[in-house]
C-alpha cells in the first residue's frame, strides 16, 4: 500500500474532520456514481451552499458533507440529513489506494460508520454502464434510492424514461433528475426520506446489514453487465411508444459525433483547441485587469482613509499597513480566479474538457503526465493555487503528483509585476517591443523548465500504480450560465478558505517584520531600513552577494514571500520612492535602480544580477499559500516540503550560476 | 487483431480482454465484455488516444489499453 494515507495521517486528519452538527450520530445519506453523471450538481442541488469539504481522514481524498436545504423540505420541522458526496468511481471495487478510500468512505467511515442511505447516481444516457455500480451497491447491502440526471437531456428530445420497469426490476426507488432546472431534487429527498423511515421502524438491523464487496469475478462482473445492458434497452423500448422518439437520442449523439468530427479532428480541432485556450489565457488577464484595478484601487484608498483618521495610532497603522494591505494581497486575485472557474466550469459542462484532455494526451504522456494534466498547467499561469485544485480530476496518483510538481513554475501573474519592472530596467531606452518578446521568452522557458522537472523527478518518483486514460467523452451540451456562475462562486468562495488565511497570516507577519521595532519613524525608508527584516537581510547578505544582491534586494526577496509582488513596493520603499502614481513611481524606481551601488561601488543592478533575479522569480516557490495547497493536493507533506526547499534553492543556486557565469564571460 | 489495430468505421465484436490487470478490469467495468460490438470512430491527433464507440458511448483509449481488447 502506498503511502498517501499514512503521509496524510502525519498532517492530521483531525483538523479536517468534520466538526458538529454532523456528529457521529448523524444519520448520513452517500451520493455514489460514476464520473460525470451530475453528481456533484446533484449535491449542489441537495445542499445549497451549506456545504464543505472535507479531507477523508488520514487520506488526500476529499469529498463534500452538507445538509439538505430547509427549502427542500415538506415541513419546518422536518430535520435535515447529512448528505455525502464521493469522488466519482466506475465501480466498488478499487484499483487504486485513492478508489480504495471512496470505497471506504461508504463501507466503513470512521466518523459516520457506513453510510444509513446510498443514492446511486447514473445518467440517463449511459444507463448501461452506470448502473454496474448501482447493483453493486445493492448487491453489497446498502438501501439504495437510485437518482436517474441527465432527464432535461431526454426531454429535449421529448422522451422520458419508465421509471416503474427500472424501479421494479432493481428493486429499489427510482426518481428522475434535471440538473440543470433542479427539477426532482425534492422528490428524491422525500423518497429517502421515505427509505429512511422504512429502515427505521421497519427493524432492520443495521449493524448487522452486510455491507461489505467481496471482490467481483470477471463472470460476475460480464453477467451483470448483460443485465444492466437489457435492462436499459427494455426501458427504453418501453418509452418507445410514440414512433420516431428513440431516434431523437440518436440524434443527441449524433450531433455530439459530428462535432467530435470537426473538434477531435488532427488539423481543425488542434487548431479550434488552441484557439479556445488562448482565449480562456487572455482572458484572464485582460478580462480580470480592470476587476483586480478596481479591487486594489478601492482597498488602498481604504488603507489611506483609516491612515488618514490616525496618522500617529499604531491601531490605524496595524488596520491599514497590515490588515488592510493584508486582505487586498488575498482580494486582488479573486476577480482572475473567478474568471479562471468560470472557464473551466464552461468547459467542463459543454463536455469540452474530455475533448481537450483527448487532444493533447499523447504529447504529455511523453513526459509522463497525461491529457487531464493539460488545462490545471495552463491555469498555473494565472495561479498556482486554483491549479492545483484543479488538478484533483486528475485520476492516476503519479501523474497527478507530477502535475502538481509543474504547476509552481508555471509564470502566475503574481510574478508579473516583477517581471515587468526587471525587464523595464533590462530594455529601458528599447523599443517596447523587445520587453515584450523577452517576456514571452520567460512564459516558454517556464514550460521547458517544468518539462525537466518533470521528467527528471519522474525517474525518481517510485509509484505503483498503473496508470490510465480511458476517458467517457460526454455528450455535447449548451451550459447553464446560471448554474456556471453559480458553481464559479462556490470555488471561487473555497479558494478565498483555503488559500485566504494563509496569504493574510504571511503578509500580516512580513508587515511586522518590515515595520518594528522603529514604527514610530515618519520616513517609510528609514522604518524600513531599521526594521527587523532589514536586519535579517543584512545578517544573510553574504548569501544575496553570489546573485549579485545586496542586503537591499534581501529585503524584497523576503518580503515577496508575503506575494511575489510585494517584491516591488518593498524595492521602492528601500529606494525612498515616494511617488503615488504608479506609472511615476515606477519611473522612479528604475532611475534609482539605475544609480543604485553596491558596496563595493559597483552597479547594483546590472544585466547579470537583473537575470539572475528573473532566473530565480521564475523557479522559486515563494507562494507559501501555494505550499499550503500542495500539502492538502498531494496529501503528501515530504512531497509539498521538497518542493518547496528543492524549488527555493534550485532558483538560488542557478540564480548564481546565471550572474557568476556572465561575470565571468565579462558581462558585468 | 486487437482494437488498437482495425481501421476506422468497421463493427467488430469482443472476443475476449487480454494484457495487464488492471487495465482489463478497467476496461470490462467500462462495459467491454465479450460478445459486444465495437466500433473505432477515430483517432486524436497524433494517433492516440484512439475513439471507440460501445453501447452508444464514446470512449478514449490509449493504445496500450485498446491493444487490450482483442476482436
Amino acid at each position: 500500500m502506498r503511502t498517501s494515507v499514512t503521509d496524510g495521517a502525519l498532517l492530521g486528519g483531525s483538523a479536517s474532520r468534520p466538526s458538529s452538527p454532523i456528529g457521529t450520530e448523524a444519520i448520513v445519506v452517500a451520493l455514489v456514481g460514476s464520473p460525470n453523471c451530475g453528481k456533484t450538481t446533484l449535491f449542489n442541488w441537495l445542499t445549497g451552499a451549506r456545504s464543505k469539504t472535507v479531507n477523508y481522514p488520514g487520506s488526500t481524498v476529499d469529498y463534500s458533507v452538507g445538509q439538505t436545504h430547509p427549502r427542500l423540505h415538506a415541513s419546518e420541522t422536518e430535520e435535515s440529513i447529512t448528505i455525502m458526496d464521493t469522488p466519482g468511481t466506475y465501480s466498488l471495487d478499487p484499483k487504486s489506494p485513492d478508489e480504495k478510500v471512496t470505497s471506504e468512505a461508504i463501507f466503513v467511515h470512521p466518523t459516520f460508520g457506513a453510510a444509513r442511505l446510498v443514492i446511486s447516481v447514473v445518467d440517463a444516457t449511459h444507463l448501461s454502464r452506470h448502473l454496474l455500480v448501482t447493483k453493486q451497491l445493492i448487491k453489497a447491502g446498502f438501501h439504495v434510492v437510485l437518482a436517474v440526471t441527465m432527464r432535461d437531456l431526454l426531454r429535449e428530445h421529448d422522451e422520458d424514461l419508465d421509471v416503474a420497469v427500472l424501479s421494479r426490476e432493481l428493486g429499489v426507488p427510482v426518481v428522475l433528475i434535471d440538473g440543470r432546472l433542479g427539477s426532482g431534487v425534492k422528490e428524491l429527498l422525500a423518497a429517502a426520506r421515505v427509505e429512511l423511515g422504512r429502515i427505521a421502524s421497519g427493524g432492520i438491523n443495521q449493524k448487522s446489514a452486510v455491507r461489505q464487496l467481496s471482490p467481483w469475478s470477471e463472470e460476475e462482473i460480464e453477467t451483470v453487465l448483460r443485465e444492466v445492458i437489457r435492462l436499459s434497452d427494455r426501458v427504453r423500448v418501453a418509452l418507445d411508444k410514440r414512433p420516431g422518439d428513440s431516434e431523437e437520442l440518436k440524434t443527441a449523439r449524433s450531433r455530439t459525433r459530428s462535432l467530435d468530427r470537426v473538434l477531435l479532428h488532427p488539423l481543425w480541432g488542434l487548431t479550434i483547441f488552441l484557439g479556445l485556450m488562448a482565449t480562456l489565457f487572455s482572458s484572464i488577464f485582460w478580462l480580470a485587469q480592470p476587476m483586480m484595478d478596481f479591487v486594489d484601487r478601492s482597498l488602498s484608498g481604504l488603507a489611506d482613509l483609516v491612515l488618514a483618521w490616525a496618522p500617529e495610532s499604531l491601531l490605524a497603522q496595524f488596520v491599514s499597513g497590515g490588515v488592510i494591505a493584508s486582505a487586498s494581497s488575498v482580494l486582488v486575485f479573486v476577480p482572475q480566479i473567478f474568471i479562471l472557474f468560470v472557464g473551466i466550469i464552461l468547459l467542463e459542462d459543454s463536455g469540452y474538457l474530455a475533448r481537450s484532455a483527448t487532444l493533447v494526451d499523447k504529447p504529455l504522456s511523453l513526459l509522463g503526465l497525461g491529457g487531464r494534466s493539460f488545462v490545471p498547467l495552463l491555469s498555473g499561469y494565472a495561479c498556482a493555487v486554483p491549479a492545483m485544485m484543479a488538478a484533483r480530476t486528475i485520476n492516476s496518483r503519479r501523474e497527478r503528483l507530477l502535475t502538481l510538481l509543474m504547476i509552481p513554475l508555471m509564470s502566475c501573474s503574481a510574478r508579473l509585476p516583477v517581471f515587468a519592472l526587471l525587464l523595464s530596467f533590462l530594455f529601458h531606452a528599447d523599443a517596447a517591443w523587445k520587453g515584450g518578446v523577452a517576456l514571452t521568452g520567460i512564459y516558454i522557458l517556464s514550460l521547458v523548465l517544468g518539462a525537466i522537472a518533470v521528467v527528471v523527478v519522474g525517474r525518481f518518483l517510485k509509484i505503483d500504480e498503473r496508470t490510465f486514460f480511458m476517458l467517457e467523452l460526454p455528450v455535447y451540451r449548451r451550459p447553464r450560465l446560471s448554474l456556471v456562475l453559480r458553481q464559479a462562486f462556490w470555488r471561487t468562495r473555497s479558494y478565498v478558505w483555503r488559500a485566504g488565511p494563509a496569504i493574510f497570516f504571511f503578509a500580516l507577519i512580513v508587515w511586522v517584520a518590515t515595520t518594528f521595532p522603529n514604527y514610530q519613524l515618519e520616513d517609510k525608508s528609514e522604518r524600513l531600513k531599521t526594521s527587523y527584516a532589514a536586519e535579517v537581510g543584512q545578517m544573510i547578505e553574504p548569501v544575496f552577494t553570489p546573485m549579485g544582491g545586496d542586503w537591499r534586494t534581501g529585503v524584497g526577496l523576503i518580503s515577496a514571500f508575503a506575494a511575489r509582488e510585494v517584491f516591488v513596493s518593498s524595492l521602492a520603499v528601500v529606494f525612498q520612492v515616494t511617488d503615488d502614481d504608479e506609472e511615476s513611481m515606477q519611473q522612479t524606481l528604475l532611475s534609482k535602480m539605475h544609480d543604485a551601488k553596491a558596496p563595493d561601488g559597483l552597479p547594483l543592478f546590472t544585466l547579470a544580477s537583473v537575470l539572475g533575479l528573473i532566473v530565480f522569480f521564475m523557479i522559486a516557490l515563494q507562494c507559501l499559500s501555494t505550499f499550503i495547497v500542495a500539502i492538502r493536493e498531494s496529501g503528501n507533506l515530504k512531497f509539498a516540503l521538497l518542493q518547496l526547499l528543492g524549488f527555493n534553492i534550485a532558483g538560488y543556486v542557478l540564480a548564481v550560476i546565471v550572474v557568476q557565469g556572465l561575470r565571468a564571460l565579462g558581462v558585468a | 487483431m486487437t482494437l488498437a489495430e482495425i481501421s476506422k468505421e468497421s463493427e467488430r465484436v469482443i472476443k475476449r480482454l487480454e494484457g495487464d490487470e488492471i487495465l482489463v478490469a478497467r476496461l470490462r467495468e467500462l462495459g467491454f465484455i465479450r460478445g459486444e460490438s465495437v466500433r473505432v470512430l477515430g483517432r486524436a491527433p497524433f494517433g492516440e488516444p484512439i475513439l471507440v464507440e460501445i453501447h452508444g458511448a464514446t470512449i478514449a483509449l490509449r493504445k496500450d489499453e485498446a491493444s487490450c481488447v482483442h476482436l
